[in-house]
């Protein structure tokens, strides 16, 4: 079996932890640049199911964005009209 | 003694000048009892991400400030109880580095930060990970990296040790079947099967 899987016609691609193949990406909550990409528009954290992090890293995600979001850098949500 | 780092937002209707005030005021509160401020950051005047009301006013900016700082835990109840008082205070959080430090690493690393107070008002040294630094710029703050290197525990333990013991296998085997080029098209992906649920 090969490591790519083809599902009528369209490709799934294989999910990869974004802090375990970069060691040069940052997590902390001081960095709100990084912690961006993984909220939603609308300042929801993205699931690990969907991002692919692996659990750890997905944990210490959540717990960045969660201090993030004490000091206002970033948003507990954002309303449909901004 | 413990390492802590602080980082507070001053509201923004305090003039500028009055900053150096409170600034003083953290570290006067920090040095009681022996604590020894390592380094004390000004970040600037940012925009919050979202408006903080105190006492009938709409907060829509700040000036944030980043402490590092050893002391024992009662000052940083201390510490923490006059930014609760202090209305000019609008938020902080107070995180532990590390339980056992090394003292007299930190205490030279003070000192260095203090010969080069003047060029302040940069967001942290990792500002951007993505990028590989320049040769030049690495040289031209050379006493910036450097004392980065010495309170290594802080920042390598946690990432060295967990991989061992929590993810044996996952992990190796997710970084062996992609190869690189996959991972660097995921944020993409991940973005839209989100709007799709």
């Amino acid at each position: 079996m090969t490591a790519r899987r083809r599902r009528r016609g369209f490709h799934r691609r294989r999910k990869v932890c974004r802090f375990c193949s970069d060691p040069k990406l940052v997590l902390d909550y001081k960095e709100p640049k990084v912690l961006m990409n993984f909220i939603t528009e609308r300042g929801k954290i993205i699931p690990r199911r969907i991002s692919g992090n692996c659990a750890k890293h997905q944990r210490r995600l959540t717990q960045a964005i969660s201090r993030a979001r004490q000091i206002a850098l970033m948003p507990f949500t954002t309303t449909s009209a901004q | 003694m413990r390492l802590y780092e602080s980082v507070y937002i001053v509201a923004a209707t305090i003039p500028e000048d009055d900053l150096p005030e409170l600034t003083q005021k953290v570290e006067g509160i920090i040095s009681q009892e022996e604590g020894l401020v390592v380094k004390h950051t000004p970040w600037g005047k940012n925009k919050l991400s979202y408006n903080i009301k105190t006492h009938g006013y709409r907060h829509d900016k700040g000036h944030y400030f980043h402490v590092e700082f050893l002391s024992s835990p009662p000052t940083v109840i201390e510490l923490e109880r006059n930014f609760k008082i202090d209305e000019r205070f609008l938020r902080f959080i107070t995180v532990k580095l590390e339980d056992s430090p090394d003292i007299e690493a930190l205490k030279a690393r003070a000192e260095e930060e203090k010969a080069k107070e003047p060029p302040a008002p940069a967001p942290a040294p990792e500002a951007e990970p993505e990028v590989e630094e320049p040769a030049p710029e690495v040289e031209a703050e050379v006493e910036e990296p450097a004392p980065e290197e010495e309170p290594t525990p802080e920042v390598e333990a946690p990432e060295v040790e967990a991989p061992v013991e929590e993810e044996p296998s996952q992990e190796e085997v997710s970084a062996q079947e992609p190869p690189a080029e996959e991972a660097e098209p995921a944020p993409e992906e991940e973005a839209e099967p989100g709007k799709e649920e």
